[in-house]
């Protein structure tokens, strides 16, 4: 069964990572999805958003986990990704912790 | 012959001012700092602690003997090992604070004894050329001089005081990021993070504290910068929903509000527990109809107050998302307020 994927964009204006890392999580909640990626992009008239694209999940189980933080070498992360923090681009590593 | 004697003189005394400096001084910093012994690459700490190991009979090698011998043990020995783990983590973490102080500290009076010794040449090369006589010696003591202010102002503009504080405070923030994790880890169970574990992040927690990995890491960070600034933004359809910054009251209510469909979830997987789920939902629902635009989204799922318990939470889930792929995260966070609401029995 093929995935139902749902993309939305983060304003670039985020005040900080953890905000950040509030949004993904009540996001990941209120679309019942697991996020699977984030990155910097830009609107066809120049405005800059952070893209972070959800997978559609059956339960609400084990959603609005996440922890959100500057990427380090080797941190071990779900994955990497890249966010508009206070307009500039970051590189964030987004953590799962354990399902409740 | 004369006028040469003061000129010796002073050349004399500046030589052995250097060799006062460079003897007595810079022997007992280089002295001070060596590698903490837990960290030997070629022995692991049973090495350490065992028959005639390095650190017998230290604390150390207490505490490791506490950690090992409990745990694999019930619940009781692991909190023991846990204890034991953690006082590990102080006592190496002792250590590597000290390494890099002494580190540090090398770092800075190496720059200062540079500098001091500089000032002792330059110094002995102007009073030589003040007391000598001869043009020629004069014109030989001033082209050496102006060597070493060349050379002097070259190695700062190598070694700038700035640059050196950069890098200290990159390995300040280094060392403050490790320790951060090891000390949320520290409140872990052996078995989720062991000693080993504890160890790896206490050797990266050395590391971090030198100027070579500072270095690397200022490199690296610097490297991305630029690679962002100058990197071409993937554009992406006009149509991509933007969703607000979630506020902090927003985050709490919808994680209790996510903590409760996950019970109702449950309590509906049990034959016992369903029909009280099911009423709850029904209570969640007719807090929903009481909003008027929530209202029109239940209905058009043709929810009523009759509705199956698994059919309503499917719904409300539902409702949420399109609300939000919408761009109506206002009403996202009315649906979980009203969840919430119901499941904490305000109403």
């Amino acid at each position: 069964m093929s995935e139902t994927i749902h993309t939305i964009g983060f304003p670039s204006s985020m005040s900080s990572i953890k905000a950040l890392e509030q949004t993904c999580n009540t996001n990941e909640i209120n679309l019942n999805s697991k996020l699977k990626s984030l990155d910097t992009v830009q609107k066809p008239g120049g405005k800059k958003v952070t893209e972070a694209i959800f997978v559609e999940q059956v339960s609400p189980a084990g959603l609005g986990q996440l922890t959100v933080r500057k990427t380090t070498a080797n941190d071990g992360a779900t994955f990497k990704g890249k966010a508009f923090i206070l307009t500039q681009p970051v590189d964030v590593s987004v953590f799962r912790t354990q399902s409740m | 012959m004369r006028p040469k004697e003061p000129f010796k003189f002073v050349m004399q005394f500046t030589m052995t001012a250097l060799m006062f400096f460079v003897l007595f001084c810079q022997p007992q910093i280089a002295l001070a700092q060596s590698k903490p012994t837990e960290f030997d690459s070629r022995l692991d700490d049973k090495g350490l602690c065992t028959g005639n190991g390095q650190l017998r009979p230290t604390e150390y090698c207490d505490f490791w003997t506490i950690y090992r011998d409990n745990r694999t043990g019930d619940a009781n020995q692991q909190r023991i090992a846990a204890d034991a783990r953690n006082e590990l983590i102080k006592y190496v973490r002792g250590r590597v604070d000290r390494f890099y102080e002494e580190y540090t500290n090398k770092k800075k009076f190496n720059r200062n004894l540079l500098q001091t010794i500089f000032d002792i040449l330059e110094i002995g090369a102007a009073a030589a050329i003040g007391i000598t006589n001869g043009e020629r010696a004069k014109e030989v003591i001033g082209i050496a001089l102006g060597g070493v202010q060349a050379t002097r102002t070259s190695l700062n503009k190598n070694f700038e005081l700035l640059q050196t504080r950069i890098i200290i405070n990159k390995m300040r923030e280094n060392r403050a990021q490790v320790l951060a994790r090891i000390v949320v880890n520290m409140r872990k169970p052996v078995a989720d993070y062991s000693w080993l574990d504890a160890k790896n992040d206490l050797r990266e927690f050395l590391y971090v504290g030198t100027f070579n990995n500072a270095m690397d890491s200022l490199a690296a960070e610097t490297g991305d910068a630029a690679q962002n600034a100058e990197q071409t933004l993937r554009i992406v359809s006009n149509d991509l929903v933007e969703v607000p910054e979630t506020t902090a009251a927003q985050a709490v209510m919808a994680s209790a509000a996510q903590r409760g469909l996950v019970q109702l979830e449950q309590n509906l997987a049990n034959d016992q527990t369903r029909p009280e789920a099911t009423q709850t939902l029904r209570n969640i629902l007719a807090e929903l109809n009481q909003d008027a635009e929530l209202r029109q989204r239940t209905e058009a799922r043709g929810l009523s107050a009759t509705s199956d318990g698994a059919a309503i939470l499917a719904a409300i889930i539902g409702i949420r998302r399109e609300a939000v792929l919408a761009g109506r995260s206002d009403l996202a966070s009315r649906i979980n307020q009203a969840i919430v609401a119901v499941v904490n029995g305000d109403n």
